[in-house]
């Protein structure tokens, strides 16, 4: 389990630049949660993730993992960063080996792993992203976009963390590349029964992968509840900037116009399988 | 790392940042010589007043112009110890070999106020010229050397695309540097040829990064109809102001002033 | 003749070796002024590869392009093509040359050779146009990437453009930039009648131009207005191409039997079809 008590976090204390870009937030994730973290840019969720697996010391607060506090012991804080996995924007800016499964295996030997274990968790982490194996002889380089992401978060998960952090791992992809990586973690998370926090732009995504959804607006954690109960609250999330899925929007109305279906359906699967049973009973009333 | 900023130009609006940037380079020489052509004190004192009136009317703060002394007080200290002990005539006070003089104490005070001038002064240009505008008076200031084949425009473009780079290229050696961490890099501790190793997973990313953004730059300025200095013209050009040729008057002045103190008294400095 | 032809392009990226990959396999396209052309479909489908085309900054393997006549392999004329077809990248980053946002939009006429007033007058009227004039005097790398991008297009603006190519133009930019640059984009379209094409792999993008022209493996699949294009789901599911979710209902519903006649591209409209169904 991951926790924060009163986290905050202030850039450039001391200059004219300061500003607060996390303000007490306290939030609590089970163990196996699939997490969606949203909210617009300068929203403060950047900073959080960062916050989270211990790459930035917070200004005030404690982030505990397992109900221990990470900067309890501020040397071995690498530690937590192998169990909070980070996977940052465009991954793929990170790989620099000769091969793909040598920049793998980087994350599991900076561990302290053998070679021999390191090889086969770097094995298991490119089957669970969907490389095949013949590109892990190659140089990461050679690699077309797509591959090279995913080559890049295989990386993260050789480590096996406790906790994996994705931030927007689908941006820039087209929707073929997006799809199969989502269908990757979600397969990822659902074998491997870990945390998953999944930081997106796409409402779509969350809707579609997302367990509890954490809001962040101007620092704070303004939600963080069931994502049917998030995307229910439309003017809400418009406070922050944000939006319901289409199919959310369109259900929402009808619900509005009176008709009796659920206001926060989040796929078009849930609302063929509402609609259709009142479209169809209407026809036959004819 | 995010907070370096190129240059240091302090923006402003005093008669410092108005001046032409050519006159300002031109002046800054100007005042170096004058530093190194100073033989005695009074001459030496009317470059620093020179320099000391360039820095009242820049209104930058003084703080900024200690901090850049402090970059060189080593030099500083060093160069006056040296003199110190290397000076001619009666030695006021000995001890082993080393001995104090009168001379040597002058020479030092001498040349430390030179140095320290010198950085003032550079400083002064720095702080009050942006680097597009120091770059564009480079450019126009050596314009007769392409007379002779050197490649004026392109050195000009290279040092405004630098410019334009670093901070970017700063900014990203920080978020690599974050992404390895997060997978357990250790930059932090063991020795020399450790820690030179454990930049290898920042350095050739970087470098990847940059020849791609080399590649996508000269796409963009190939399809802005770049092609070197010739048939280009400015947009902004730099024009001299009727207060500029009075900056000049005053300063043509003041070296009546510098030559004729530089008579008056015998040289200080001799070595 | 139409504005910008394409005939019968071919690209190869190694076109001297025994394997030969076609990047593009003998395209055929027209685009008249005016027009907003979104180019639609996956990474490698060589829809960039078409963008560096259209302004001659790649030549074709065979075929030939023409911009209102005038060949775009055609040396002497570089310039005049390149002036006439700007080009807007990915990265907004990459493509900004000076460190202040007004002499970098300067760039393209200063190459040109503008005299300097006439220079300050399109710098002025390229920044008002992309609302950007406010910051003419900031460093480009404190910007937001909405606002990079929008000073990258006002940076082709000035150099008076026929038609802007924009590849990818907000892949890396956030749902805000995103709308910031698309109602640039609509707006450059609209008033200053420029002709637009569009590479993207965006459908929400895609739906807002005139047209759409759906590329898979370097030739074109197909080409119509937004409704044809998205109305045909069972094509854009083949192809792995979104379907907007509203498009996809309906699509769902008829399937299930419903006297469903048209297919809706945005919320409003699929409301008013579901209302009617209803009653």
């Amino acid at each position: 389990m991951i926790e924060t008590k009163g986290l905050s976090y202030r850039y450039s204390v001391g200059t004219p630049f300061e500003k607060e870009a996390v303000k007490e937030v306290s939030i609590q994730i089970q163990t196996g949660e699939f997490v969606g973290l949203i909210g617009h840019t300068g929203s403060g969720k950047s900073t959080l993730i960062q916050l989270l697996n211990g790459l930035i010391k917070p200004t005030s607060g404690q982030i505990l993992l397992d109900g221990k506090d990470i900067w309890a012991e501020p040397k071995k804080i690498r530690d937590v960063r192998f169990k909070v996995g980070m996977v940052f924007q465009y991954p793929e800016y990170q790989l620099f080996e000769e091969t793909v499964l040598k920049d793998i295996m980087f994350g599991p030997k900076n561990m302290g792993l053998s070679d021999e274990e390191a090889k086969k968790r770097a094995e298991e982490a490119a089957a669970f992203t969907g490389l095949k194996p013949e590109l892990l002889e190659k140089s990461p380089f050679e690699l077309s976009g797509g591959e090279k992401r995913r080559a890049a978060i295989a990386g993260v998960i050789a480590m096996d963390p406790e906790v994996l952090i994705l931030d927007e791992p689908t941006a820039g992809l087209d929707p073929r590349g997006r799809d199969v990586l989502l269908t990757q973690i979600r397969s990822y998370h659902q074998q491997r029964g870990n945390t998953v926090l999944l930081v997106s732009h796409s409402m779509e995504d969350v809707a579609r992968m997302a367990d509890r959804i954490l809001v962040m607006n101007k620092g704070e954690a303004q939600l963080f509840d069931e994502t049917k109960k998030v995307f229910s609250q439309a003017k809400s999330l418009e406070k922050a900037g944000l939006r319901v899925p289409q199919i959310t929007k369109i259900m929402q109305q009808l619900h509005e116009m009176g008709l009796t279906v659920d206001p926060a359906t989040l796929t078009v699967d849930d609302a063929v399988r509402q609609l259709l049973p009142i479209l169809q009973q209407g026809g036959m009333q004819k | 790392m995010m907070d370096i900023t190129i240059g240091q130009f302090f923006p402003g609006k005093s008669i410092m940042h108005k001046i032409d940037p050519r006159l300002k380079i031109c002046l800054t020489i100007f005042s170096i010589v004058l530093l190194f052509m100073a033989q005695n004190f009074l001459s030496l004192a009317v470059a620093v007043a020179f320099i000391f009136i360039g820095m009242l009317i820049s209104k930058v703060p003084v703080k900024l112009y200690l901090k850049s002394i402090r970059a060189v007080i080593f030099i500083v200290v060093f160069t006056s110890l040296l003199n110190v002990f290397y000076g001619t005539g009666e030695p006021i006070a000995q001890f082993w070999v080393f001995k104090v003089t009168v001379n040597g104490i002058l020479n030092s005070v001498f040349i430390s106020t030179r140095i320290i001038s010198l950085i003032l002064a550079s400083s002064v240009l720095t702080f009050t010229t942006s680097p597009t505008q120091l770059t564009d008076a480079i450019e126009r200031l050596l314009k007769p050397l392409t007379y002779i084949k050197v490649p004026v425009h392109e050195f000009a473009m290279i040092m405004t695309i630098a410019l334009r780079f670093v901070p970017l290229l700063l900014e990203e050696t920080d978020k690599i540097m974050q992404a390895q961490k997060a997978r357990g890099a250790d930059m932090e501790s063991g020795g020399m040829v450790q820690r030179i190793k454990a930049m290898i997973p920042v350095l050739i990313p970087l470098f990847v990064s940059a020849f791609r953004r080399a590649y996508d730059l000269a796409t963009a300025m190939e399809s802005r109809c770049y092609h070197g200095g010739e048939g280009r013209t400015k947009m902004k050009i730099l024009k001299m102001q009727k207060s500029d040729f009075f900056v000049i008057l005053l300063v043509l002045i003041l070296l009546v002033v510098f030559l004729l103190s530089n008579r008056i008294f015998p040289p200080v400095f001799m070595m | 003749m139409a504005f910008i032809e394409v005939e019968n392009v071919h690209f190869s990226y190694n076109p001297n070796e025994i394997n030969v990959v076609e990047a593009l396999d003998g395209v055929n396209l027209s685009i008249e002024q005016g027009e907003f052309v979104a180019i639609l479909g996956h990474n490698g489908c060589g829809k960039s590869t078409m963008a560096q085309l259209f302004n001659g900054m790649l030549a074709p393997t065979a075929g030939k392009i023409t911009i209102s006549g005038v060949l775009t392999t055609d040396e002497e004329k570089q310039f005049e093509v390149r002036s006439a077809v700007g080009l807007v990248q990915q990265n907004p980053d990459n493509q900004m040359v000076a460190g202040i946002v007004e002499e970098d939009v300067a760039f393209g006429p200063e190459n040109l050779g503008v005299p300097p007033l006439e220079i300050r007058q399109r710098v002025d009227e390229a920044l008002k146009t992309v609302d950007m004039y406010a910051y003419r005097t900031h460093a480009p790398h404190k910007l937001s990437g909405g606002q990079k991008q929008r000073v990258a297009i006002a940076g082709i603006i000035a150099m008076e453009p026929k038609c802007i190519v924009l590849d990818e133009p907000t892949a890396m930019l956030d749902p805000r930039g995103r709308t910031e640059v698309m109602e640039t984009i609509q707006k450059l379209n609209r008033e200053n009648g420029i002709t637009i094409i569009l590479i993207t792999h965006y459908m929400d993008e895609a739906v807002q131009a005139g047209r759409v022209v759906v590329m898979d493996s370097g030739h074109i699949l197909k080409d119509g207005t937004p409704k044809e294009i998205f109305s045909d789901v069972p094509f854009l599911k083949k192809h792995d191409l979104d379907v907007p979710q509203v498009t996809e209902l309906m699509y769902r519903l008829k399937g299930a039997g419903l006297p469903v006649a048209d297919m809706p591209l945005e919320t409003e409209e699929g409301l008013r079809m579901l209302a009617e169904l209803i009653q």
